[in-house]
């Protein structure tokens, strides 16, 4: 049995209301899953909820990765502090495999990489400098690395992305950058079929 | 009067259990069908059913430090980009389903079985009155039982020191009995499948470790031939258990202490499981009990023989009671299986699978793990169980780090 989750999505672009079909059985287990997150029975999900996930607590990049969860659960001008589980349904529903049939689909290509922008922009300003790869390399490899190497790695990294040489990455050049990943491989989770 | 009437009613009726299910066993019998339908009563009454909803989100999902691997490759801005990536993809991955500690929490029914969830006043008072019984009835009747197990395994251990010449049939019979003994009184209710699958021969037979007592819930089946158990020397109350119970049915030692024996014990376990005389060894490959949410990493050591394997997939009904061990010490998980309704476990025999030329022992020690898991109905975890310990998660994140530096190491010893 299947019915439809709708739910409204508001782009900067695109003001449409995108439809995700999901299997009723996984909506009940992500469901379970969203309580069993919740902690405290407050019928939401804070921050700390999902940093208390011991496999997410051992990612290096694990409070980026919940900072931009609850960035894009709202608009990405202001992020949430809490998430309901429509939010939470729907932040997941952009890792879907793409479903090329679909053109506005929530799991566009777009999409997935503007999770992993907004992951590595730490103050949110629409662009990631030189010093914000610096801090995200060094949780990455910790002390294995010194400083110095450290700082050529990230402005190579710099170099080889930043087309307008002003010293900082937007999400055009992000995407630029990107064109040579497999992004469906990379970024594409089935758990929603 | 009405009480010395009630107080007769429950001692004899305690009696006659407790002599009717030992004589039934004894003479390798039992009480058929008798503990299912009282089950399905319970369940009438309380409107319950399993709850499959509860179970984890099926999908393929690697350990973090296999997600990085492959991403060594290209200049240091792509390489660095890859494993921001993978390290994304696993974050949401672990945000739907986490894999390190998902084999070790106690599921919502256990609970609900010390305390009522309910608010309606009826389902409460049903609740408590449950309790009352398993408290009162139930757990006295174990108790009763467990005390005759003991009694009975002393006995026989010291028969069979006494007489070294004893048939294999009979030492069969007093293992067999006394596990099934041993079965009654923790309250668990078994049923075995595909019993043309069971082991007839000398291998390595593997299952998934629910409790401590899984040994014991699987030897209970025991026909023509026995298991081989592997034992630990553990303190407590189970050391009686393991020091009688280790004279009933041939048993190889394994000292946990002894990290250097362990390469010669495995070894050993090998040579003796590929002689055509002895029983299949019992093992269970994932080194720790789990709540059979998942099925943990096996640990590859015994997967490098030509031996046959036997799988046997472990999966329990909880809302009767868990037997999940999760306790720190043997005795208070004990006393909290006894005054469950029930420990309900089936046991099924999966098909023999042996080990393809040149394949090597980590991969085969997966396909076993995936046989079980993909039978359960459960993830195959990409994860070792020591990982439940807060200690090794940390060791582990500093090794994930180590993994990923060493993906700029190359680059950077060019570049000076």
């Amino acid at each position: 049995m299947q019915f439809l989750f709708d739910c409204d999505c508001t782009q900067e672009m695109n003001k449409s209301t995108n439809i995700i079909a999901v299997n009723r059985n996984q909506i009940v287990r992500l469901y379970s899953r969203f309580l069993s997150l919740d902690k405290k029975g407050q019928g939401f999900l804070e921050r700390e909820d999902l940093m208390n996930v011991p496999e997410l607590a051992v990612n290096p990049l694990g409070d980026r990765i919940v900072d931009a969860f609850f960035t894009l659960a709202g608009d990405e001008l202001e992020s949430e502090k809490r998430l309901n589980f429509r939010q939470f349904v729907r932040v997941l529903a952009f890792f879907q495999p793409i479903d090329r049939s679909k053109k506005n689909s929530l799991n566009g290509r777009t999409d997935k990489l503007k999770f992993a922008f907004i992951m590595y922009d730490l103050n949110k300003n629409g662009y990631i400098t030189r010093e914000e790869f610096k801090v995200i390399l060094n949780s990455m490899v910790g002390a294995n690395i010194t400083t110095d190497q450290l700082d050529k790695i990230a402005d190579r990294t710099i170099e080889e992305a930043d087309v307008d040489h002003d010293g900082r990455i937007s999400f055009d050049e992000f995407c630029k950058a990107m064109e040579k990943t497999d992004i469906e491989e990379k970024m594409s989770i089935r758990f929603l079929n | 009067m009405i009480l010395s009437l009630l107080y007769s009613i429950y001692y004899y009726s305690l009696l006659f259990i407790f002599s009717t299910t030992v004589l039934l066993i004894i003479c390798r019998s039992g009480w058929g069908p008798i503990p299912r339908l009282l089950l399905s009563l319970l369940d009438k009454i309380n409107g319950r059913k399993d709850v499959e909803e509860e179970a984890p989100i099926l999908f393929d999902k690697k350990n973090l430090i296999s997600e990085i691997s492959e991403d060594g490759e290209g200049k240091d801005g792509e390489k660095m980009m890859a494993i921001g990536l993978s390290l994304m993809k696993n974050g949401i991955a672990s945000i739907v389903r986490d894999d390190m500690m998902l084999g070790f929490r106690h599921p919502p029914s256990a609970l609900a079985l010390l305390k009522s969830k309910s608010n309606v006043l009826s389902k409460q008072i049903l609740h408590y009155l449950g309790l009352l019984f398993r408290v009162t009835f139930l757990f006295p009747l174990r108790v009763l039982l467990m005390t005759f197990t003991l009694f009975f395994l002393t006995g026989t251990a010291v028969i069979v020191l006494i007489h070294p010449g004893l048939s294999r049939k009979t030492m069969l019979y007093f293992g067999v009995t006394f596990a099934r003994l041993f079965n009654v009184s923790t309250g668990l209710i078994l049923d075995f499948y595909n019993k043309e699958h069971r082991p007839k021969s000398s291998g390595l037979a593997m299952a998934n470790h629910l409790t401590a007592n899984d040994i014991m819930t699987i030897y209970s089946d025991c026909e023509e031939i026995g298991y081989t158990a592997t034992g630990q020397s553990h303190g407590g109350f189970i050391y009686p258990l393991e020091a009688f119970g280790g004279k009933l049915t041939p048993t190889l030692w394994l000292d946990r202490a002894c990290n250097k024996d362990r390469a010669s014990f495995q070894k050993q376990v090998l040579d003796y499981a590929s002689q055509p005389s002895t029983y299949p060894v019992l093992i269970f490959p994932e080194g720790f009990c789990s709540n059979n949410q998942t099925v943990l990493q096996f640990r590859k050591g015994l997967f490098g023989g030509d031996v046959p394997i036997y799988p046997l997939a472990l999966k329990q009904l909880t809302r009767f009671g868990d037997s999940f061990w999760l306790e720190d010490t043997y005795l208070p998980y004990l006393l909290r299986c006894m005054i469950s309704w029930a420990l309900v476990i089936e046991i099924t025999y999966l098909p023999e699978m042996r080990r393809e030329e040149n394949e090597a022992s980590e991969v085969f020690a997966k396909r076993v793990q995936n046989a079980i898991s993909s039978f359960l109905e459960r993830p195959s975890s990409p994860y070792d169980g020591a990982l439940k310990r807060p200690a090794d998660r940390l060791l582990y994140a500093e090794k994930l780090k180590r993994a990923i530096s060493r993906h700029f190491e190359s680059q950077i010893d060019s570049s000076e």
